[in-house]
């Protein structure tokens, strides 16, 4: 395997990669105190009732800008993003008109939706040039304007452009920035938001063309268009395959909906020397998975089952990945007062809530009973 | 730690362990621009936790790969929604083509083999150190191991002489 080897001693990390990365880490440690420092985002907040008349007259607005473009097909097939697609259909998002450009690109942030959890901006990128390229890409990042002392940095990723050809015959790309976690909104304020791009990936024959950039759109986030999330606290006892468990809470967002469960470890073990095996089988021996290697994450075989109109809903996770480390994909560790839990989250697939007639959730109890936990 | 300090071994373990982590993300996300961002996570993660600069360089290392590995996965679940461009090493025009034919080949296999080979190969771990570090059973790795070697050897055979590979 001596060629192996070689091969992959070929893999060198780029010199851009490492350019500055002291200055990021110092500059992002600072934003994170700065925003410990300010008052806890709210991740459930109801919406103003107005939403549904702004929404309405937004549709017509980015109907103008996006001309002939089927936007919600786009976000369908290009972003398989159904959620998204459904929003835009009903109307449901913040029509923008904010543009950037350089040389080489405008860029334009057309629309802003999502629900309280989870937010997204579209942006259609146009190049200037007649150059042809099989592809585009960005490194984008999503900050909120409080932090733009931090001009150099923020947490950003990697988006590829989904090509469309415009009225004109011209390519042009669309991108379906999310935003991270870490620029959560706050929606108890009217920061503006700033999408910055950071890089232009153009692809020419299979080579990657890179050109740095520092291009921003900044828009003040309508919260209204976003659409509130069913969060309910619990805090109910319950046992599952013999193990005492407490339902904290429910959530279910636009996007995914949730329970989360936590369940306090008998044992007397150290978290920092916890080792992530024997947190694995907790979560196998609660959730009545048979064996390491065979673990299948089947709504329907699952003690804690989501039942939307009669309807058992599918988890929204990856299968291979759940397979070998469930808890990495489902769960937390922590220590409160000298007692080790595990915070156990099950995500399921999105649905209409506000269209479903009865939602619950459905545990089969250690008894044999079942615990239902109806939320609508 | 002064900041003097803090930002000389940074810097050191930055150009210590950058190629590792950059084959260990391309290897386990199979896509440059997210293997990049990851790459840039996992050296903030080493800069909030300064004390592990201290640390000694093997036990950095292994603490370095087991952030990587589970930076990846939080990824791949963030990616779960959004499109991203497979990795072909064809586009690296800085890197030999039977290299980059080799790497292609091993970006075909599933996430679970390209991973311990990787490790196996160019980390230099053994088997053992393997399991502790990927939190597996011996044998699982073991398996791993031979399966991946196994589905390598099978692919390559069309596209270089096997005995130039093994």
């Amino acid at each position: 395997m001596k060629r192996l080897e070689k091969a992959f001693d070929s893999i060198k990390t780029p010199e851009s990669w490492k350019e500055n990365l002291y200055k990021a880490a110092y500059a992002e440690e600072k934003i994170t105190v700065k925003k410990r420092m300010r008052m806890p985002i709210k991740r459930a907040i109801t919406v103003s009732i107005a939403a549904a008349t702004i929404c309405l007259a937004s549709a017509l607005t980015v109907g103008a800008i996006t001309g002939m473009f089927n936007i919600s097909d786009i976000f369908r097939i290009g972003f398989s993003d159904e959620v998204s697609a459904d929003k835009y259909v009903r109307g449901q998002y913040q029509p923008l008109n904010v543009k950037c450009e350089n040389e080489k690109f405008s860029f334009e942030a057309l629309a802003f939706m999502g629900d309280v959890d989870e937010t997204y901006t579209l942006l259609v990128a146009r190049p200037k040039t007649d150059k042809v390229f099989d592809n585009m890409a960005i490194q984008v990042g999503v900050l909120e304007n409080t932090f733009d002392d931090f001009d150099g940095f923020a947490t950003s990723y990697i988006l590829n452009g989904i090509p469309e050809t415009d009225e004109s015959g011209n390519t042009v790309y669309f991108f379906n920035v999310r935003n991270l976690p870490c620029c959560a909104l706050s929606l108890d304020n009217s920061d503006s938001l700033v999408v910055r791009i950071y890089k232009i990936i153009c692809y020419n024959n299979g080579c990657p063309g890179y050109d740095e950039v520092n291009l921003k759109m900044e828009f003040v986030p309508d919260v209204t268009v976003l659409s509130p999330i069913e969060s309910v606290d619990h805090m109910e006892k319950v046992s599952i395959n013999g193990n005492e468990c407490i339902v904290q809470s429910t959530h279910i967002s636009d996007y995914q909906a949730s329970i989360y469960i936590t369940y306090e470890i008998p044992e007397k073990i150290d978290v920092n020397s916890f080792n992530k095996r024997r947190g694995d089988r907790y979560i196998r021996d609660i959730f009545d998975l048979k064996s390491e290697n065979a673990y299948l994450p089947v709504a329907e075989e699952c003690p804690v089952k989501l039942v939307v109109d009669g309807e058992i809903i599918d988890f929204n996770e990856l299968n291979e990945e759940i397979e070998h480390y469930p808890i990495d994909h489902i769960a937390n560790i922590y220590e409160e007062e000298g007692v080790v839990s595990l915070s156990i989250a099950l995500n399921y697939e999105p649905f209409t809530f506000s269209e479903a007639e009865s939602v619950a959730f459905e545990i089969e109890t250690t008894s044999g009973e079942t615990k239902i936990i109806k939320i609508k | 730690m002064t900041e003097v300090e803090t930002k000389q071994l940074f810097e050191k373990a930055v150009e210590e362990y950058s190629d590792m982590i950059t084959g260990l993300c391309l290897v386990r996300l199979g896509n440059r621009h997210d293997a990049e961002d990851c790459y840039q996570n996992i050296f903030l993660k080493l800069f909030k936790n300064k004390e592990m600069l201290k640390e000694e360089p093997e036990y950095l290392k292994s603490w370095l790969i087991r952030v990587a590995i589970n930076e990846c996965k939080n990824r791949f679940r963030f990616l779960s929604r959004h499109k991203t461009e497979p990795l072909t090493f064809a586009d690296d025009c800085s890197i030999e083509m039977e290299d980059r034919t080799i790497l292609d080949t091993v970006m075909t296999l599933p996430e679970k083999y390209r991973e311990v080979i990787y490790l196996f190969y160019y980390a230099g771990y053994s088997v053992l150190e393997l399991a502790t570090i990927l939190d597996s059973k011996e044998n699982t790795i073991k398996s791993r191991l031979k399966r991946g070697r196994e589905m390598l050897k099978e692919l390559l055979t069309d596209k270089i002489e096997e005995e130039v590979i093994i």
